[in-house]
């Protein structure tokens, strides 16, 4: 199986045990944010997914910089040493 | 604070996402301590911080004031005529310190981060925001540290480098550049005014409600075109129109919000056209208004339920549309904008030719960038001229007289 790290905001790690970075395994996102969300428990999954079980709307996952939306979404395959990063949408200027 | 998304409400801390859901958050303030009246504003000072108690700031100690606000709102006969509107008006955003609307939200952003003795401000920019905030920060005597995508205009590079920030040039979009600038504030302690301070960064950017209002004599318009870029500052506006009513200081509001983008980034446009509810981001913007080149817009989804419950409406300008607004609007109103400008204006005049703007109403469309940040946008037959020799009779030739 494929290792893979993941980054979470700051403001997410109040429900990852104020971890920031982890490891761990799996083949495409939607198998890690499973894995995340049975390690995490509830209170993460109130923060990411939506009542539909989707991921919310204005949270945006990147994949070694890209955005997921612009890859297969869930179905984004993984390889060795991906980085993956949770954020809220933020807006610009 | 009130999140958005799910109606907690958190204190006025360093934060910007719900600690229940992780959406974002707003200011809110309560109406019943706020005795702001028409004869209280009328003596006031003539720029955004008479609105001091409808901003978040708690010490006007800590207020950075470059005089930001309280700019024109010209009523334009000849473009009205032009395009067949008798009642139009453009607030005039290009005068403001740093020549664009952005110094609105950076002089309120900055002034917050004093009240956080925060050690460094920054901001993820599309080119306006940048020169803002590093102003803002100057006066401050706060380090700044700017991160822009590649292809913004050198003015504005020259304009923020003058005011001694840092600038972080990003081989990338926007939306690559502001998801740098997320990590780096998470890392490095910076305060970017437009990510973790956004919650009091966009609430300067109300102000560009309540001068309309004051200036068409306290009266909200029927409609108003915005140009667009992530959001922020239409839902500020809508934001800004509500709290006067709420105050009593306008009537009801009832307002068509209109949201104008760019052709070549228009996501959401896009989204309002197929009466979508989310909002597919763009992942390589081109146009030629750079500064409302962002592909993937943090409050487009907010926009979209506000143009719908105004009965507003969405519409997008192409290049040549923007440059040719940029100079029909200098030629008759003499108010010369950059492309951002060039948008509203060029949506605006698509709309009323269309006829989907009554002659009647009463519509204010927002300028909010200088043109002279931007002259290149401008087609070259125009600004090239040609030297003549210093003889009457070659100015008789060039003017074929
Ligand atoms: C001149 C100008 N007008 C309008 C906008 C759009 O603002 P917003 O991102 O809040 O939609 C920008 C954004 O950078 C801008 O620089
Ligand atoms: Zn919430």
């Amino acid at each position: 199986m494929t290792e893979i790290t993941i980054i979470f905001s700051h403001a997410l790690i109040s429900a990852t045990n104020n971890q920031r970075e982890i490891r761990v395994k799996g083949e495409n996102l939607g198998e890690i944010l499973n894995k995340l969300a049975k390690r995490y428990g509830n209170e993460f999954k109130k923060k990411l997914f939506d009542k539909e079980g989707k991921i919310k709307r204005f949270i945006n996952i990147y994949i070694n910089g890209k955005d997921t939306r612009f890859l297969d979404g869930l179905e984004t395959k993984l390889k060795k040493g991906d980085e993956i990063l949770i954020i809220p949408a933020v807006s610009g200027g | 604070m009130k999140c958005r998304e799910c109606g907690e409400q958190h204190p006025a801390k360093r934060i910007y996402a719900c600690q229940e859901c992780f959406g974002p958050l707003d200011v809110i303030y309560d109406y019943n301590d706020i005795s702001l009246t028409k004869d209280v504003l009328r003596g006031r000072r003539q720029n955004l911080w008479r609105y001091f108690e409808l901003l978040p700031i708690n010490d006007r100690e800590n207020m950075i004031d470059l005089g930001a606000g309280y700019t024109t709102l010209q009523k334009c006969e000849e473009l009205g005529k032009r395009i067949g509107l008798k009642n139009l008006f453009i607030k005039n955003d290009t005068t403001n310190p740093t020549y664009s609307f952005k110094d609105r939200p950076a002089s309120v952003a900055v002034s917050k981060a004093l009240e956080f003795h925060t050690k460094a401000v920054g901001c993820a920019s599309t080119g306006n925001l940048a020169a803002a905030t590093a102003a803002h920060a100057a006066k401050a005597g706060l380090p700044c540290y700017v991160f822009i995508p590649e292809g913004i205009e050198p003015n504005k590079i020259a304009q923020t480098a003058a005011y001694g920030a840092r600038i972080i040039k990003v081989k990338g979009t926007y939306d690559e550049t502001n998801r740098l600038a997320y990590q780096a504030a998470e890392l490095y302690n910076i305060d970017i005014v437009n990510i973790n301070l956004r919650p009091y960064y966009v609430e300067g950017s109300k102000t560009l409600a309540y001068e309309v209002c004051e200036q068409l004599d306290w009266h909200t318009p029927d409609r108003v075109i915005i140009p667009t870029a992530s959001g922020a500052m239409l839902c500020a506006i809508e934001k800004g129109f509500r709290e006067f009513k709420e105050l009593g200081l306008t009537d009801e509001v009832d307002t068509k919000l209109v949201c104008a983008q760019a052709e070549g980034c228009a996501p959401i446009v896009k989204s309002f056209n197929t009466s979508s509810r989310q909002v597919q981001p763009i992942e390589n913007p081109e146009t030629v208004a750079h500064s409302l080149a962002i592909g993937d817009p943090g409050d487009g989804i907010y926009v979209l339920e506000k143009l719908r419950r105004s009965k507003g409406t969405a519409e997008a300008a192409t290049d040549k549309e923007i440059t040719d607004a940029i100079e029909l609007l200098a030629q008759t109103e003499g108010i010369f904008a950059e492309p951002a400008g060039g948008v509203s204006v060029a949506v605006l005049k698509k709309l009323a030719e269309r006829g989907e703007i009554d002659p009647n109403e009463k519509v204010v469309c927002y300028v909010t960038g200088n043109g002279l940040k931007s002259p290149e946008a401008l087609p070259s037959q125009i600004t090239e001229s040609i030297p003549i020799e210093p003889r009457i009779q070659s100015f008789a030739y060039v003017i074929g007289r």
